[in-house]
């Protein structure tokens, strides 16, 4: 592949993450500093651990976690299906893995994240049965979306069966999606399910980039089309369905950041994998940060941010696709 | 800001691990970080020992002790910022994000939960519950005995009266919930409960009308009480018969404190 | 010898049988004219070979091993495929798009890989429009690229589905010429052609295909005389030898005549 000779995306993205990293751990909703930790007072160096240590870097690296997962599998879905629409949202897989959360809601935490994931790999055996292993892009698409908004109403359903109205309330709260207050339990939790993803997801880069010409093409030149699905799905599943699980729904990431960085890597799907999980990671993290900036009063939540943003810069992509020649 | 030696303990304690402090003397820096929490907190711990409420205690809409939160800082929730007011004792409720008591007691910090009560029964429970963790159980004990004498005083029924709670959308309240034993208490027969409907359910019109309702109650958000109400009666079948409503403010009814019993007084005394 | 067998394939599609016992042997160094009327089965000849349909019946060879055996990597390394119509997703450049004929060797980066793309794009004469995407160009330029991305597969055996029908005479004679000197090279090559002039003038030998079956296998003369362009297309032709190869024109249409 030809080099872009000017500023390649993934240094500068990952540059990007470790000032934003520092921030995020630096920076609160109160005034403590990472300088405190080594503070002489021992009252204000121990304060300064717990919330430097247990609040602010579990809260950071889960947004990492969450944005990376939602970044690549972004990247991932829009290589295989060729369509620049694609995301896990669209394909049914975010909503399956929160009905499996909200679902596992009242018996612990446990159960959330093991309820997102099995929401999630529900979702991707239901995609390869419903489209079947040897079926085209559209019917994949139209897969995703019937899951999807069978998915939306079972989770509606859910909310109006709620034992209470603060049952559907603590639910509809957590579906917006937020990273506040997680610990290192949740990471523990998350994070085997979420590196085993990003495993199978990276996995696909080269059948992605022989993808950029067709199907055919592709299989001509060795690519297993459907061993590159399964692997496409099943790691989507894994990685966002344990993301859902503790940090909620947010969407978006997942839309807007390979469309971002597509034309920086040279439009070469394969190699957009990595740009695009360094760069959801720095979106996510970024909108935590501001949220936490702004707060004076009740948080904002993390998904509504996202959708915020998303939405409009979507819409202004849209806008743009049409006046292209 | 930290200076007491009690609070240099305590604080050193939390980078070993530990578990909740043992509870052996009564909390001495409380948070609430919950409006029901702080309703309940400041009504029965000593003033001087509550460092930080919920945004909504002094918010007279919401709450029966703005007077008390005056001047009282204020947290949002988030664990970083209960952190700075260094507590002994956080108090959470129903609508608390679940991670934020997970990880206050990772951090080894004693919270109490309120939960949210279904009967007058689980009300003096969750009372009980909260007066022992502050430390003030004769005075859980106090409150509970007023609320009881409150609830003997309200006016008797001569005659079975037959009443909902209606609000728009059709959505009432049956077997089951906090209201329906507020009803049974003043003795009314909630029509709800008795269609056979548990929990917060819907109530069809036609089942309303046919029960031959005695009152109506109706919840409203603020003084502005007309519009509820007002909605209501417009429909034809209920404005011909004349149907009583009453509303009672959600702040009346929202916790599980003496706030019911004058919600309790106003119902009963709008029966006819 | 190194030969790719079409051994007794035949091939159903949605009930119709689109391929009939078909047998064929493509050798090392020959140019392979494939022709027949519209819906004959020639590009699902060109894709039994490849893999993308599992024929019914028979069996596809390469050198006498069942090619379902062989691992897909190194079939991608032996046979390169151009199918028909190709829709690029991306804006890839041109020379992204043609290095991705490097992928069963490699990542595409190696000296060698190198010199096999920059090989490629000037056979079809498209060096100078390499850094341009691909969206950009025009169907012709974009019809030459994607066969530079077969070409720069080098592989033993070029299985090509109509590579000349966006190309305007010049750049087909162009493309011909290459493929002559493929085959030439060493190289198995096999043309889908819908032009009879330049299957009948550059092609040694001739399969001509209709409804499913092999109706002729030989040099233009036998494969496309009178009877059987007749028989397969309902035309007459004019012929002519020029410069030692055979001309042929297609003149008029004839009533279809029916199979006997």
């Amino acid at each position: 592949m030809r080099r872009i000779p000017r500023l390649r995306p993934e240094p500068v993205l990952l540059g990007l993450l470790v000032v934003l990293t520092l921030a995020s751990i630096s920076f609160g909703t109160t005034s403590v500093r990472p300088a405190d930790l080594f503070a002489v007072e021992s009252t204000r160096a121990a304060l300064a651990w717990s919330v430097i240590v247990e609040i602010r870097l579990p809260r950071t690296l889960l947004a990492l976690l969450t944005g990376g997962s939602l970044g690549l599998s972004g990247a991932v879905l829009q290589g295989l299906l060729r369509n620049p629409l694609a995301d896990p949202g669209i394909l049914g897989i975010s909503a399956l893995a929160s009905l499996g959360a909200v679902l596992a809601f009242y018996f612990g935490l446990w159960s959330v994240a093991a309820g997102g994931v099995t929401g999630g790999l529900l979702a991707a055996l239901l995609l390869i049965g419903l489209a079947g292993r040897r079926a085209g892009t559209l019917t994949l698409l139209l897969a995703g979306v019937a899951l999807s908004s069978f998915a939306v109403a079972l989770t509606a359903l859910a909310l109006n069966l709620a034992p209470s109205p603060l049952a559907a309330y603590e639910m509809m709260f957590w579906l917006l999606g937020s990273v506040a207050d997680r610990s290192w339990s949740h990471l523990q939790l998350a994070t085997p399910l979420i590196l085993l993803g990003w495993g199978l997801l990276l996995a696909t880069r080269r059948g992605l980039t022989a993808l950029a010409l067709g199907e055919d093409v592709a299989h001509s030149l060795g690519i297993d089309l459907p061993r590159l699905r399964l692997l496409a799905i099943t790691g989507t599943a894994c990685c966002v369905g344990a993301a859902v699980a503790v940090a909620g729904s947010i969407g978006f990431v997942g839309l807007v950041v390979p469309h971002l960085l597509r034309a920086w890597v040279g439009h070469d799907p394969g190699r957009l994998l990595i740009a695009s999980g360094l760069g959801g990671a720095a979106l996510l993290l970024a909108a935590d940060l501001a949220i936490r900036a702004v707060a004076q009063g009740p948080e904002l939540k993390l998904g509504v941010a996202t959708a915020l943003v998303g939405a409009p810069f979507f819409l202004w992509q849209v806008l743009r696709m049409r006046e292209a020649p | 800001m930290i200076r007491s030696p009690l609070l240099l303990r305590l604080v050193l304690g939390l980078i070993l691990i530990a578990g909740p402090a043992a509870a052996t003397e009564a909390p001495r820096r409380i948070v609430s970080a919950n409006l029901c929490a702080d309703r309940l907190v400041l009504a029965l711990a000593d003033p001087g020992r509550v460092v930080a409420v919920s945004p909504f205690a002094a918010d007279p809409l919401v709450s029966t002790v703005a007077e008390a939160a005056r001047g009282v800082p204020v947290t949002q929730g988030g664990v970083e910022q209960i952190l700075a007011f260094a507590p002994d004792l956080v108090v959470l409720g129903a609508f608390n994000n679940p991670a934020t008591g997970m990880l206050l007691e990772r951090l080894g910090i004693r919270v109490h939960r309120l939960g949210t009560a279904s009967s007058l029964e689980a009300v003096r429970g969750e009372i009980r519950a909260l007066a022992a963790a502050l430390g003030v159980p004769e005075r859980g004990e106090a409150m509970i005995a007023a609320m009881a004498a409150g609830f003997d005083h309200l006016p008797r029924l001569d005659h079975p009266v037959a009443a909902a709670i209606y609000q728009a959308g059709g959505w009432s309240a049956g077997r089951g919930t906090l209201a329906d034993d507020l009803f049974t208490r003043i003795g009314l027969t909630n029509i709800t409960a008795a269609s056979g409907r548990n929990g917060f359910a819907a109530l069809p019109l036609e089942t309303l009308v046919a029960a031959a309702p005695g009152l109506i109650v109706v919840e409203s958000m603020g003084e502005e009480a007309p519009s509820q109400a007002g909605e209501l009666l417009r429909h034809p079948v209920l404005a011909a018969r004349q149907v009583r409503t009453i509303t009672v403010p959600m702040r009346l009814w929202a916790c599980p404190d003496p706030a019911l019993v004058a919600a309790a007084a106003l119902i009963a005394a709008a029966a006819p | 010898m190194t030969r790719l067998v079409w051994n007794g394939i035949s091939l159903d599609k949605a009930g119709r049988r689109v391929l009939d016992r078909i047998e064929l042997t493509l050798h090392a160094g020959e140019l392979l004219g494939i022709v027949g009327p519209n819906g004959a089965g020639k590009s699902a000849l060109l894709r039994c070979a490849v893999g993308l349909d599992r024929p019914n019946a028979g069996q596809m060879q390469l050198e006498d091993r069942p090619l379902v055996r062989l691992p897909a990597t190194e079939r991608a390394r032996r046979i390169a495929y151009l199918p028909q119509t190709t829709e690029a997703a991306w804006p890839i450049s041109v020379r992204a798009a043609v290095a991705l004929g490097r992928l069963p060797h490699g990542d595409g980066t190696s000296l060698r890989d190198q010199a096999a793309i920059t090989r490629a794009l000037a056979a079809v004469g498209l060096t100078d429009l390499a850094d341009r995407p691909l969206t950009t160009l025009s169907g012709g330029e974009r019809a030459l690229a994607l066969l530079a991305r077969a070409l720069a597969v080098e592989a033993d055996f070029l299985l090509f589905d109509e590579p000349l029908a966006a190309l305007d005479p010049h750049r087909q004679l162009a493309v011909i010429e290459v493929l002559v000197a493929e085959a030439a090279a060493g190289r198995g090559v096999g043309l889908v052609l819908h032009d009879l002039s330049l299957a009948a003038r550059f092609c040694p030998r001739l399969a001509l295909l209709a409804e499913g079956r092999m109706l002729a296998l030989g040099p233009p003369e036998r494969a496309l005389s009178d009877e059987k362009l007749a028989q397969a297309y309902a035309i007459q032709a004019h012929r002519d030898q020029v410069e030692g190869a055979h001309l042929l024109v297609p003149w008029r249409r004839l009533p279809p005549v029916s199979e006997s």
